[in-house]
């Protein structure tokens, strides 16, 4: 019978190890998909778990929407987080802070919780420019270059001013609501 | 037990230096026990050695996921069934996946697991894998074992809504199988494996793990012996004298193979369990992170001891050894068995971004991408189209080794879609098949996609009719026509394999496995070539089973104690339970089905293991046949351990050999716990299949018996009782062993008066052999002990006649003289033998 013994201690937590498969969504499809697109502000971060698995229930303030019923305020819950001494991290899901502002692509499924599209596709930063103007960007995505139908997809990222990606949004939801 | 961040003891700190460090060679989840040089490496993995029978449990939420039309539950539990094989093919590993049922999220568990569970998950997003470890680095104590960190429960979470990927695809297959690695402890690879990211994936249903996802469970899980004949490559990857953190290396032969490692944070590496031959090291950075995640590469960094973790050190150019931005410049490095490639060092230059990356081939079979392109220089195609970034109709593409070439101006925009790249191919008549590498160079930099492109002999198989069909015994076959099919094709009843009867390249006729009433499987065949008829079929084969009646099962004893091993009977009714096809569990980490037998259509009989910190209580008990499922909700309980519990303990062996098969009339052995104490052999009681058995021996806890003759072989059930205490386990009975009827030589008896002499050929006659020819290797001959040539084995009237060389080392005396069958050994036969 083999037997072990500790050697050492390795952290605080119990750590997890992670992993995600991703699916691209071009910007048209993050559009059309989500159930609300707003741009709003973190203003509280919590963990608990439900079920197997760990979630961050992260409080936004918004700032304007896009698409969606009106509300002042957003709950989302991402996947991953620290709760009664265990963390758990999956590959991809965004670590939010309190006072970061972002354009979230929001979707809920039947539960009613909402989540952020395709896990961190969906999540845009909002920074100044040095000219002062608001611009939206998310690095380019590297995974997954086939869609649902196994189709080839090319990503470019996203890197537009703020104004441009509402415009864009704007223009798509009234293509597709006619 | 946790402590304090940082808390090291003197002790430990001190064994720290001592300890060997993890297996190198791949990408697993690292963590560092110290905060500087020397780095050692301790990875992420469940300890084998504290389950039983080296198996880690996985369970299947028993909420059903949303389905697309024509899928079922059923379907989507034999997909990750299915997976979960794809891993226990690693005979170079130790360690297994057990399928234990199904389970209510939300069950706390007593052992380590694999959860496999439905969540709401968005678009975008496939499925995610989370490992929960445990707080401290442990190390075994068997001499060369490198320390680990226990993970104590991995969660597999599936799209709870599988409308837009039925279970049927490759896509969900594959997402399971790469998820199953990142459960066991496996990070991202960027050798074109299923632990590659999905889209920079090369393995398919047909061949679902490369070589690299091989190694890498093999280093992870090592089993000794299990990777000999493999050499080591080591070296460090340096910039302007300074380690490289997590450079991906990679080492790669002419013939296909890809295996890779990431450095450590000195820049050290060492390429592990790599099989002897010719190689070709190069080092890239980790591609950059997409959009919002933490790390490059999809790669969880190493952790520190403070838990901090020890990023990449950033991108640098890709270089190919002894040094060069391109492929022409590398020189092989030569494996050899059992040895190691040393100084195999690289001088990088950094860089602020990367000119060429993450590249993916297609072909186009039929109406969807197949990734990565599969050619066929006959009859398919032999072009691909790429994309990726910085992919141009201006860069550079190669592929290494000869046989296969890029044509002339053959790199050119894709007519259908300008975005991708199209890249004719040229083949040389020695162009086997097997996987190839293509580089791809933009701006001096260099970009290898291992198993870039399969080099295939003929189009994909493909199915056109599915007719139902009975043979002449009223069973349900189907026979598939179609083309491309071989002798190794293999048919796909959702994800369940059908038996063979017949195969020809039109013509498949499979017994189907069973299902449920009614039940429509989707049907697909895989060449070993790793082309799937759903490369090609624009919608899938199905084939609609009968509409039967339904099946349920009982189980006895409906209660067993923890900390015992035990026999359980499960007795269906209509269940047509078909050999190989049937599984079983218990939804609870700690309860196994250890082994299980068909005894008929209706009946099992499984030795199970229920661990002793197993919780009293109830668990479900799932039922697979086929694609057939049943479950009895809370049909099996735990009680507490009872301490005056007599136990056995399997498996039940022959003593003469080892073999889990006892014929009639040998003696077999198992062990007996008998807590009360040592007791009288004349006390214990043996049944076997209900008929008394002798008692041969009893000492140290090992009981030895005599099977009854007469018990019919197949599996029986071993009865042991002591007093009022009884315990029961599966056993199986052997068919009787062969028996020598007599030995000639020169045509003429051997006997006392004509002895056989080293040297002479000796033929022995065989009674009670299998009928029909026997292989050589099916038979064994011993003289003393002595393993002997067998010259040959032919048919005779009552059996087999076997001609051996007696071996010239032979003593005189009379001799020992079995043969053995298929394992089954004959009793001693006096072999009288002169040696002048």
């Amino acid at each position: 019978m083999v037997q072990i013994r500790p050697v050492a201690c390795i952290g605080l937590w119990a750590l997890a190890g992670f992993s995600t498969t991703l699916e691209r969504l071009t910007l048209d499809q993050m559009t059309t998909q989500s159930n609300e697109i707003v741009r709003g502000r973190v203003t509280a971060v919590s963990a608990a778990p439900q079920g197997s698995v760990v979630y961050t229930r992260v409080s936004i303030q918004v700032i304007e929407r896009w698409k969606g019923a009106a509300a002042a305020q957003v709950e989302i819950l991402v996947p991953g987080g620290t709760a009664n001494g265990f963390r758990q991290t999956f590959s991809g899901a965004p670590q939010l802070a309190a006072g970061s502002e972002h354009v979230f692509f929001l979707w809920r499924g039947k539960s009613g919780v909402a989540q952020i599209i395709g896990l961190s596709q969906g999540l845009m930063d909002v920074q100044l420019d040095p000219a002062g103007k608001a611009v939206v960007s998310r690095n380019a995505i590297r995974e997954p270059m086939v869609d649902s139908n196994n189709q080839p997809v090319p990503d470019t990222g996203v890197n537009m001013p703020l104004f441009a990606l509402r415009e864009f949004v704007k223009r798509r939801l009234e293509v597709a609501e006619k | 037990m946790r402590r304090a961040a940082g808390w090291v003891s003197i002790t430990a700190a001190a064994t720290l230096l001592q300890l060997q460090p993890a297996a190198n060679g791949y990408y697993f989840f690292v963590h560092y026990l110290t905060r500087s040089a020397p780095w050692i490496p301790v990875a992420e993995k469940f300890d084998v050695a504290a389950l039983q029978d080296r198996r880690v449990p996985f369970l299947i939420a028993d909420q059903a996921p949303g389905l697309a039309a024509g899928d079922s539950f059923a379907a989507v539990t034999s997909q990750i069934r299915a997976a979960a094989r794809a891993w226990n093919q690693v005979d170079s590993a130790d360690v297994e996946l057990a399928f234990g049922g199904y389970f209510t999220p939300g069950t706390q568990h007593d052992g380590p697991v694999i959860e496999v569970v439905f969540g709401e998950i968005p678009p975008g997003l496939r499925a995610m894998t989370s490992a929960t470890v445990g707080t401290e680095a442990v190390a075994s104590v068997t001499p060369g074992a490198p320390p680990f960190v226990p993970i104590t429960k991995s969660t597999v979470v599936l799209n709870r809504d599988l409308n837009r990927t039925p279970s049927w695809t490759q896509d969900f297959f594959l997402t399971v199988t790469h998820e199953f690695g990142h459960a066991l402890g496996l990070q991202h690879s960027f050798t074109s494996g299923v632990m590659a990211t999905e889209a920079a994936r090369a393995t398919t249903k047909a061949r679902p793990l490369a070589i690299d996802d091989i190694v890498g469970l093999s280093l992870l899980y090592p089993v000794r012996g299990g990777l000999a004949g493999s050499g080591v490559i080591a070296g460090r990857v340096t910039s302007g004298g300074a380690g490289v953190a997590l450079a991906s290396v990679v080492a790669i032969s002419l013939d296909g193979a890809a295996i890779g490692a990431l450095t450590n944070p000195d820049g050290t590496y060492r390429i592990e369990g790599i099989p002897a031959g010719s190689y070709y090291v190069y080092t890239h950075a980790l591609p950059p992170r997409i959009g919002g995640e933490a790390h490059p590469g999809g790669i969880l960094p190493p952790l520190d001891f403070s838990a901090r973790a020890v990023p990449a050190t950033g991108l640098f150019e890709t270089t190919f050894y002894p040094g060069g931005r391109t492929f022409d410049r590398a020189s092989p490095v030569q494996v050899f068995p059992g040895g190691a490639a040393d100084g195999i060092n690289f001088a990088v230059n950094r860089r602020d971004t990367l000119p060429v990356y993450g590249v993916l081939t297609y072909s186009f079979p039929g109406p969807v991408a197949v990734q990565p392109a599969f050619l066929a220089p006959v009859g398919g195609a032999s072009f691909a189209v790429a994309a990726g970034f910085g992919l141009t109709p201006r860069s550079t593409v190669a592929v290494l080794g000869q046989s296969v070439s890029v044509a002339p101006n053959g790199v050119k925009a894709y007519p259908v879609d300008p975005r991708f790249t199209q890249i004719d191919f040229q083949f040389s008549f020695s162009a086997g098949e097997g996987p190839r590498h293509l580089t791809f160079t933009t701006d001096g930099e260099t970009h290898v996609v291992p198993a870039g492109i399969r080099v295939v002999r003929g189009p994909a198989p493909s199915i056109g009719v599915i007719t139902s069909g009975l043979d002449a015994t009223g069973a349900r076959t189907a026979s598939l026509f179609g083309s491309g099919f071989g002798l190794e094709t293999q048919v796909l009843f959702d994800e369940v394999l059908a038996a063979i009867r017949q195969a020809s390249e039109t013509l498949l006729v499979v017994t189907p496995p069973p299902a449920p009433p009614g039940h429509r499987a989707v049907v697909s065949v895989i060449n070993p070539d790793g082309q799937s008829s759903q490369f090609v079929q624009t919608a899938p084969s199905t084939f609609d089973f009968d509409a039967t009646g339904d099946w349920n099962f009982t189980v006895s004893p409906a209660q067993v104690a923890a900390g015992t091993e035990a026999l359980v009977e499960i007795t269906g009714a209509n269940a047509g339970f078909q050999a190989g096809q049937v599984s079983a569990g218990f939804g609870s980490s700690t309860i196994q089905v250890l082994r299980m037998w068909n005894v008929g259509t209706n009946r099992l009989l499984a030795n199970v293991w229920v661990a002793p910190n197993t919780s009293p209580g109830t668990v479900p008990v799932t039922v697979v046949n086929g694609l057939r499922t049943a479950v009895l909700p809370g049909g099996f309980s735990i009680a507490p351990a009872n301490p005056r519990q007599i136990q056995l303990r399997g498996p039940v062996v022959d003593v003469a050999n080892e073999r889990t098969e006892i014929a009639a009339g040998a003696v077999g052995s198992v062990r007996l716990l008998t807590p009360a104490g040592d007791v009288p052999a004349a006390s214990i009681q043996v049944l076997v299949s209900d008929r008394p058995a002798v008692v041969t021996g009893w000492s140290g806890g090992t009981l030895l018996f005599r099977v009854p003759v007469g018990v019919p072989p197949g599996p029986a059930v071993l009865r042991v009782a002591v007093g009022s205490e009884s315990a029961s386990l599966a056993m199986v009975v052997d068919a009787a062993p062969p028996a020598i009827a007599g030995i000639q030589s020169g045509g003429a008896p051997v006997d006392a008066q004509r002895p056989a002499r080293p040297g002479q050929l000796i033929v022995v006659s065989m009674t009670g052999t299998p009928e029909g020819d026997l292989a050589l290797n099916r038979v064994s001959v011993q003289v003393n002990g002595l393993g002997q040539t067998v010259a040959s084995v032919a048919a005779s009237p009552g059996g087999h006649t076997v001609q051996f060389l007696l071996d010239e080392l032979t003593q005189a005396g009379t001799q020992q003289l079995t043969v053995a069958v298929d394992g089954r050994v004959s009793a001693p036969f006096a072999l009288p033998v002169r040696t002048n």
